[in-house]
């Protein structure tokens, strides 16, 4: 049973008065165990989009999504989920070991402490835990929003620009993390607009191109070849 | 479940009793409880008022302090994304509900308690003018007799404070004559000159007991209805005589429920909204519409949050 299943995903948003936007059009993304797709597509193209629907944040508005079998955002479902959005506010006035120990024990995790010290340490955030999330940098807070992600060492992983605004120290560390999880039978979902994230780490990638697959299949495939990576580069660079 | 709810409670709490959200009661309360003195010292309102004029003063700050820090909470998160990440846990729409209403309602009765005791403890202490209501004696319309239970020990002179309006312009006399015990006292002639009059009394010491002063207008002058006032000098405003505004506190809860429940479905300002037109409606007296109100409200507020975390996320 794949990980997870999304079939002829179409989703559209509504904005006043009667405009409609199609950001997805028949997406397919089947998962397995060990496996690591990444989502290639300029801004816009339905990679958020199509995260928030596997997260079950969402709801498609065609085709059918499962995650381990589970209906997607059923309860049974978001157990096995790690969902990294793309931008998170924080509470200022919270201390980040607050709202990790917070969401630890909305997860129901009986060793919230540990969990949060184990991820902590993973994504360097031993000496920030104690301050308050107001005061911490873009990259600082981006490691809480990732920290959380990893607190139940979800079996699917997904991750909306997960590195954007962290130092290269840190993307290693979490890369070997990863590669780790994928090697338990996890699997991931990664979506950027940055070629560099998924050469280390996916397996496969998918891309997306105002809302419809342009390419799916191994990486190998996908990005092999010069001309392929410049049409790639070429078509993230279209969009910035 | 029991436990998704205390988590969601504390969160709550712990959000909305933040260090600046703390400051401003502190200072809000203080802030009322100098206006307070000030108004005290001036006599304005009148110190019988003053406990009134209290509870009136935290009910508004209240509002003005609680409704917008509850309502920040939920629409806050949502906007910042942080909903999404609690969406994902285990805990159902009524359990997220019902952490935040224990957590708000928690917050708020802190925040109002830390204002209301800031505002007592400024106010409380300060001197005000202590005045004495005069009971009317005789029936005649014209020369009417008022008494007034002065409080023992207290020395004169005293001020009389009353109403009079004239039917032309131009001099009118008032004669007054003072009785206490066996002493009796006719003032000179008090010549109006508006509607406030101060006219100070002897205490015709050493005779005691309570004083009876009888006015005595002038053809083209007209008493007011309000009975005159004795000031007998100042006394110390006790902090027991400054009590909380709890007859409001049913008012606030109902306001700070709906702010809630409109704050878990729609953005910032219509929660607060929601909330300020909720502290305008009176429920019919009896339980039964509180509860049906409340049970309604709570609904509403799961029903928002169920609706936002399936497919309103930022």
């Amino acid at each position: 049973m794949p990980l997870l299943e999304a079939r002829r995903i179409g989703h559209t948003y509504l904005r006043f008065p009667a405009r409609r936007l199609v950001s997805l059009h028949g997406v397919d993304l089947v998962v397995e165990r060990g496996e690591c797709w990444g989502l290639i597509g300029p801004n816009g193209s339905g990679k958020s989009t199509l995260l928030r629907i596997a997260a079950g944040l969402a709801e498609p508005h065609a085709g059918s999504v499962t995650v381990c079998g589970e209906r997607a955002g059923s309860r049974a479902a978001h157990r096995r989920v790690g969902f990294v959005p793309e931008a998170v506010r924080w509470p200022a006035a919270l201390r980040a070991v607050d709202v990790l120990l917070e969401l630890a024990s909305l997860s129901g995790l009986r060793d919230a402490g540990a969990r949060v010290d184990r991820v902590a340490r993973l994504t360097g955030l031993q000496g920030l835990l104690a301050r308050r999330l107001g005061t911490l940098s873009l990259g600082q807070a981006r490691r809480v929003v990732l920290a959380q992600a990893l607190l139940d060492e979800p079996e699917l992983l997904l991750l909306d620009e997960p590195f954007s605004g962290l130092d290269s120290l840190v993307i290693m560390d979490l890369a070997e993390h990863l590669r780790a999880r994928l090697a338990a039978g996890a699997g991931v979902v990664l979506a950027s607009h940055r070629l560099e994230d998924f050469t280390a780490l996916a397996t496969h990638v998918l891309v997306l191109r105002a809302g419809q697959v342009v390419a799916a299949g191994p990486a190998a495939e996908v990005l092999a070849g010069s001309d392929a990576r410049e049409g790639l580069s070429a078509l993230l660079g279209s969009s910035a | 479940m029991l436990g998704g709810v205390l988590i969601i409670a504390v969160g709550t709490v712990r959000r909305m009793l933040s260090w600046p959200a703390l400051a401003v009661a502190v200072l809000a309360g203080a802030g009322a409880g100098l206006a307070l003195t000030g108004l005290a010292q001036t006599g304005l309102p009148a110190t019988s008022m003053l406990p009134a004029a209290y509870s009136g003063l935290v009910r508004v700050l209240a509002a003005v302090l609680v409704l917008p820090l509850a309502a920040s909470v939920p629409t806050a998160e949502r906007a910042g994304g942080y909903e999404q990440l609690v969406a994902l846990r285990p805990i159902a729409s009524w359990a997220w509900v019902a952490g935040r209403v224990i957590g708000s309602v928690l917050g708020m009765a802190t925040l109002v308690l830390l204002l209301g005791h800031c505002t007592r403890w400024v106010a409380g202490g300060i001197e005000v003018p202590d005045t004495v209501a005069g009971q009317r004696m005789a029936t005649e319309v014209t020369d009417p007799m008022w008494r007034f239970a002065l409080p023992a020990g207290r020395r004169g002179p005293f001020d009389l404070q009353l109403q009079v309006f004239a039917r032309y312009p131009g001099s009118q006399p008032l004669r007054i004559h003072v009785t206490r015990g066996d002493g009796v006292l006719s003032l000179a002639p008090t010549v109006y000159s508006r509607p406030q009059l101060t006219v100070p009394l002897p205490d015709l010491w050493p005779e005691r007991g309570d004083l009876f002063v009888t006015l005595h207008p002038g053809p083209n002058l007209v008493l007011g209805e309000a009975p005159p006032q004795l000031g007998v000098g100042t006394m110390p405003l006790s902090r027991a005589d400054l009590p909380l505004p709890t007859a409001a506190a049913a008012g606030l809860l109902l306001a700070l429920l709906t702010a809630l429940a409109a704050a878990c479905a729609f953005h910032f300002e219509t929660a607060c909204l929601a909330g300020l037109t909720a502290l305008a409606v009176e429920l019919p007296p009896g339980p039964l519409p509180w509860l049906a109100a409340i049970a309604l409200l709570l609904v509403i507020a799961t029903l928002g949050t169920a609706l936002q975390r399936r497919s309103a996320m930022p």
